[in-house]
């Protein structure tokens, strides 16, 4: 990509206009998946301020990016998100789920669905969180993936394989413990069972 | 393979519930947007100031190796001017002093005895034409003048007492030769020199007078020795030494010679017996002020 490793060499030199059209480009990128796996907008709006902050930060102490910034950028957001599930407050309040503009029982029954899948990736290795949301999420290839996590595409093959295991298993015990809490909540039908 | 691709299917169908996220706020996205372009701002103009930083420390570098070459360009140069303009002045005048430190580093920097001599003349012969200087233009001539003629002449005889060269009696013989010649410029000059000049004059010429005395002393009692150790190759007698024959007056020429300042008057610090032109009628002196003609003074 000429144009991104000409955005690139600006931004070393710590152009601005270089480094704001960085930031429209792959800001709302970043947002989406910092909300995706955080379901959280103020949580994800500290993570895209926190990644560009760490990205200014590496290039003004020349550690930046030589190639591939938004796999980069997105390396920086995904370990801001496994360092906040580590801290991550209890589950969203009530105000944000009927903020969705949905029918309360639907916007409920979304939230439910959606607290329970990103309970389960946080079960997952960091990697295999990756991989799921770069793939599944955001649509990324695999060879894009190779170069966010810095492992060949081999190696983002086999851990989609494993995550993929790993998440079935993961909300199907969830699933399981959800039933015995509570029989019959269709929310928790459409993971089904293999 | 098959399970797995069904897997992957129905999980992708699960995911995608995640894929529904709330509309970003637009306030708040402006907001973060200009806060990271107020960071942005902030790192450019840090880098831009760190590299004006480094022109300038580049620019601070040769502008010190810029000054340091002209100070020692001025040094050399200005320092130079300095000495040379100085070569002129006058015990009373600003530079003279550079003008002495001038002539003692020169002195410092020669490493022949000749030169050294040569050297220690020429300095002498500087005092005794700002002597005849400041003398014709009625001015007093300082004492240290003086002094420094002493010194000068005192320095060049010791230099040639401390040596073992034997081409040191012909540097002798030369030294004699300028100071005669000087002494001949200070009877001039006291013929010219108003009365207040006179006694400094007189008292310098005396000096020059002395001096010129140890010299012949010392240069006689050098000829003595070489005399006697022909004398002794002559007769078989290398072996032990014998007492040289006595002068005419009764004095031995061996005998220590005593000239004021100078104690034996023993130049080279070789006793002697007779002379180099044969004449021993004339040579030694018992009383030691060397007043007896010795026959090799012009």
């Amino acid at each position: 990509m000429p144009e991104e490793h000409d955005l690139l060499q600006r931004a070393t030199q710590l152009e601005t206009k270089a480094l704001t059209e960085i930031y429209d480009t792959y800001s709302p990128g970043l947002y989406r998946y910092a909300m995706r796996l955080l379901g959280d907008a103020t949580v994800a709006e500290d993570c895209v301020a926190e990644t560009f902050t760490r990205f200014l930060d590496a290039l003004q102490k020349r550690r930046g990016p030589r190639d591939h910034l938004q796999a980069y950028l997105y390396r920086i957001a995904h370990n801001w998100v496994v360092d906040s599930y580590r801290k991550q407050k209890g589950d969203v309040e009530l105000d944000e789920i009927l903020a969705s503009g949905d029918h309360p029982e639907e916007a409920a029954a979304k939230h439910i669905r959606q607290t329970q899948l990103r309970k389960a990736i946080k079960k997952l290795t960091p990697d295999q969180q990756q991989v799921i949301a770069l793939k599944y999420l955001e649509g990324w290839n695999n060879e894009e993936i190779a170069h966010a996590l810095n492992k060949p595409v081999g190696a983002i093959k086999s851990i989609q394989h494993r995550a993929l295991n790993s998440l079935q298993r993961v909300l199907e015990e969830r699933v399981d413990h959800e039933e015995s809490k509570r029989i019959g909540n269709p929310a928790t039908e459409e993971f089904g069972r293999t | 393979m098959k399970n797995q691709n069904e897997l992957e299917t129905r999980l992708q169908k699960n995911l995608d519930a995640l894929k529904e996220i709330p509309a970003r706020d637009p306030r708040i996205a402006v907001q973060r947007r200009a806060q990271f372009l107020k960071q942005a701002v902030s790192a450019s103009e840090v880098q831009r100031h760190k590299k004006w930083m480094f022109t300038f420390r580049k620019e601070q570098f040769a502008m010190n190796l810029l000054i340091s070459t002209l100070v020692v360009a001025g040094l050399l140069f200005g320092g130079g001017t300095a000495v040379y303009a100085a070569q002129d002045d006058l015990p009373n005048e600003p530079l003279y002093a550079v003008k002495m430190w001038s002539e003692v580093t020169q002195l410092q920097f020669q490493g022949g005895q000749q030169e050294k001599a040569d050297l220690l003349m020429a300095m002498a012969e500087t005092r005794i034409a700002e002597i005849a200087e400041l003398t014709a233009d009625g001015q007093p001539v300082p004492e240290e003048v003086q002094l420094l003629l002493q010194q000068h002449i005192q320095q060049v005889l010791q230099l040639c007492t401390d040596s073992e060269d034997v081409t040191c009696d012909e540097i002798l013989l030369q030294i004699r030769d300028r100071l005669q010649a000087q002494d001949q410029l200070m009877q001039q000059l006291l013929l010219a020199a108003p009365e207040e000049s006179q006694l400094t004059l007189l008292q310098t010429r005396d000096m020059l007078h002395t001096q010129l005395q140890l010299l012949d002393d010392g240069l006689l009692l050098g000829e003595m020795n070489q005399n006697e150790i022909q004398v002794q190759q002559q007769n078989g007698q290398n072996e032990e030494f014998t007492p040289p024959a006595q002068t005419e007056t009764g004095a031995q020429f061996n005998q220590p010679t005593e000239a004021p300042g100078i104690g034996t008057g023993n130049i080279n610090g070789t006793s002697g017996s007779g002379n180099s032109n044969g004449n021993s009628s004339g040579g030694g002196n018992s009383n030691g002020n060397g007043s007896g003609g010795n026959g090799n003074k012009p």
